[in-house]
């Protein structure tokens, strides 16, 4: 145990005090950060700052531009009591420090036509629709109006509805699309933990093989305590990237708002005032992302998390160290790892099946099967899966984990002391075999 | 490998000879538990050889067993703790070894900076820092020039007078004719010779008889009767004799013709010679 425990910690200490992996456990966050700073200055910043003459002919906008600015990326200026018709004045708008002059002439409130807009620049998309928005939602007050219908009334008819989901006898309060966020989320961390640290488990195998380290540590230690020594260390620097990850994204993006706070806010709105002004939905999303949360039984996914993250990488490493062994040079390498690598894939892709069918057969089986358990079911989780579906699951995973070290330390015992011969899988068969 | 049966004697130096591709590093891999014979069996002190073994053999190995990255003591700690030695025993030892060879500087260089002959210190140093009983080096020469081949051998010898018992495979036969008492012959999987390198000599030894003389122009004019005279100079002469002849016999005559004789040897054959004839015998 303690030969084992010293692997671990050899394993484990080489590589977390590489530059590389200092480099990358840092700077992802810091990218991150970076990236999100430049989107919030992009969006802040390279909004076009337009002031916008209005030329109102009908009357019926008069004091309805006034409220639309947003902040100053967009103005509004009344040219009030100015009686000249819009052909002499339409290319003055320069002369009153304007960018544009939005005329609207005497209108027909059934038939809208002839509002125009007079500039040297297009006008961008989002500034386009918004002002489109705002006239024809004006417009319609109007025709309502006109007709005698109680505006207010039928505005408090315009509802939008959400049903209310009763999941064995307990109310949910969020949304699939929150569940499925998160399921993707999990799946996907997991996925990318699978096949890089994976990866890294293989190649140094092979290094060890091929620089004839193993002659020298067979003699003091055995070959199951040299390769289960290495799947941990290897899987605790992963455990460790991804915690730290997770601490330092989480830090950054509660520094962000201290640094930047007012700029997000201008960002939101601007956002908010993009979508056409639908404050409703974006507080509705957020209600409902809080309502999820308390609804995810966040204990649950943790601990499953934890449980796939650790068995589905015992499962595949075990996998990797064994072809790692067998390999005689990295040329090997694409061949032997396609039959480990081609389950990951396949498992991707049924991750996307089952975030929209999260209770269909495949969903099911795919978070059975050991190969794809580990993606598939956290996938689900969020979903809430029935336990006795997760116990199987787990309980799959587990006994199928240890058989695969098992049957891995069979190959590795043999192969990595072969050298300088190309190895078929009918002879990594026959050493499964081997006493 | 086929019928190899070994007898190795507690404090000696064994060499253990072979052409390429004769079995050698294959028999050493089974007595370091690399590999396990199909047949037949290792016994260790009279025990069948077993993990619990594993701590009394040191075995270094022909090609690098490094980790390249690892810096050079951090790496020896690392083998010493994996031994069974405790933090504070592994870095005394470490810190007397690198001492001894004096290259305490290069402790925090690692192994991929140094060159081969260095690597191959530090290798000699992990395979020697738990005192093992029966040492196995695998060509421990290889790399290493002549001043550090010394200092190894030195080491070597060493170890020796403490008690351990030495195996060393190599094909380079100077270094068999330096270092080892014994040696064994592998041809093909199989020992083709063994025993004593002096008594071997003695079989091998073709009677040959060398007289260095002063330069002497009478030489020439002179008869030795059925003396076989295989090289002639005007220094030296050599003599193959026939299985009645004595070296007496030659220096009769050289006496009677009054030959100023420098000195006389026997020649026997270097291992070089007899490594040549035995596996040229089998092949």
């Amino acid at each position: 145990m303690t030969k084992i425990w010293y692997i671990i910690q050899r394993e484990y200490s080489t590589r977390v005090r590489k530059k590389s992996f200092i480099l990358l456990t840092l700077l992802l966050p810091v990218m991150m950060g970076v990236l999100s700073v430049a989107l919030i200055a992009i969006a802040t910043n390279a909004q076009e700052k337009l002031t916008i003459a209005v030329k109102d002919d009908s009357g019926i906008f008069e004091d309805k531009f006034r409220g639309m600015d947003i902040g100053e990326s967009l103005r509004f200026k009344y040219l009030t009591n100015n009686p000249q018709p819009i052909d002499s004045i339409k290319d003055k708008y320069k002369n009153i420090d304007c960018d544009g002059i939005l005329y609207i002439p005497k209108i027909d409130i059934n038939r809208p036509l002839g509002i125009a807009y007079y500039s040297d620049n297009e006008l961008g998309i989002t500034t386009e629709d918004y002002i489109q928005k705002k006239i024809s939602e004006e417009i319609r007050k109007r025709a309502l109006a006109e007709r005698n219908y109680n505006v207010d009334t039928i505005e408090t008819l315009n509802k939008q509805i959400s049903i209310e989901k009763i999941i064995n006898n307990q109310q949910k309060k969020g949304g699939s699309e929150v569940a499925g966020m998160f399921g993707y989320v999990c799946g996907f961390l997991i996925y990318i933990f699978l096949i890089v640290y994976g990866a890294m488990v293989m190649r140094s195998v092979t290094e060890e093989k091929t620089n004839r380290i193993v002659e020298v540590l067979v003699t003091t230690v055995r070959p199951f305590q040299l390769m289960i020594g290495k799947i941990i260390g290897i899987g605790a620097v992963g455990l460790t990237q991804f915690v730290l990850w997770g601490i330092l994204i989480a830090g950054i993006n509660m520094l962000l708002p201290i640094f930047m706070g007012d700029k997000i806010m201008e960002m939101q709105a601007l956002q908010q005032s993009a979508q056409f002004a639908s404050t409703p939905d974006t507080t509705k999303l957020l209600i409902e992302i809080s309502n999820a949360f308390h609804d995810l039984a966040i204990g649950r996914i943790v601990f499953s998390f934890i449980f796939y993250f650790i068995f589905g990488y015992l499962f595949y490493a075990s996998q990797f160290a064994a072809v790692g062994a067998a390999m005689t040079d990295d040329s090997d390498a694409q061949s032997f790892t396609y039959p480990i690598t081609i389950p990951i894939i396949i498992s991707m892709v049924l991750m996307s099946v089952t975030l929209s069918q999260p209770f269909s057969s495949a969903a099911f089986w795919g978070s059975m099967l050991p190969f794809s358990s580990p993606i598939i079911m956290i996938t689900r989780i969020p979903f809430h899966v029935p336990w006795w579906e997760q116990i199987l699951s787990m309980f799959i995973l587990l006994a199928s984990a240890l058989a695969m070290v098992y049957v891995a330390a069979k190959i590795y015992r043999v192969g990595i002391l072969i050298q300088g011969k190309k190895i078929t899988f009918k002879e990594i068969g026959k050493w499964i075999f081997v006493k | 490998m086929q019928d190899v049966s070994l007898n190795i004697q507690p404090n000696k130096i064994y060499g253990l000879l072979g052409p390429n591709g004769a079995g050698k590093t294959t028999l050493i891999r089974n007595i370091t538990r690399i590999f396990f014979p199909d047949q037949g069996q290792i016994l260790y002190k009279g025990l069948p050889l077993s993990e619990q073994h594993q701590n009394c053999i040191g075995y270094m190995p022909e090609e690098r067993g490094l980790y390249k990255k690892m810096k050079v003591r951090e790496q020896l700690v690392y083998f010493a703790r994996l031994r069974g030695f405790s933090k504070q025993d592994a870095e005394a030892k470490i810190s007397f070894w690198l001492k001894k060879l004096a290259i305490e500087s290069w402790s925090n260089k690692t192994i991929e900076e140094l060159s081969k002959g260095m690597q191959q210190k530090i290798q000699f140093i992990a395979t020697v820092l738990h005192e093992p009983e029966l040492l196995i080096l695998d060509e421990p020469f290889s790399g290493l020039d002549p001043v550090n081949a010394e200092i190894i051998k030195q080491e070597i010898f060493e170890l020796h007078q403490k008690g351990a018992t030495i195996i060393f495979s190599t094909h380079r036969m100077e270094n068999v004719e330096e270092i080892c008492e014994d040696i064994f012959l592998i041809n093909k999987g199989k020992i083709i010779l063994e025993g004593n390198v002096q008594t071997i000599k003695q079989q091998y030894k073709k009677h040959l008889i060398r007289v260095d003389i002063l330069e002497n122009a009478s030489v020439n004019h002179t008869t030795f009767g059925n003396l076989n005279i295989v090289e002639q100079t005007p220094t030296y002469l050599i003599f193959k004799l026939s299985e009645q002849q004595k070296p007496n016999d030659i220096l009769k005559i050289l006496i009677q013709n009054n030959i100023e004789i420098v000195g006389m040897t026997e020649i026997l054959p270097s291992v070089n010679e007899i490594f040549i004839q035995a596996v040229n015998a089998t092949s």
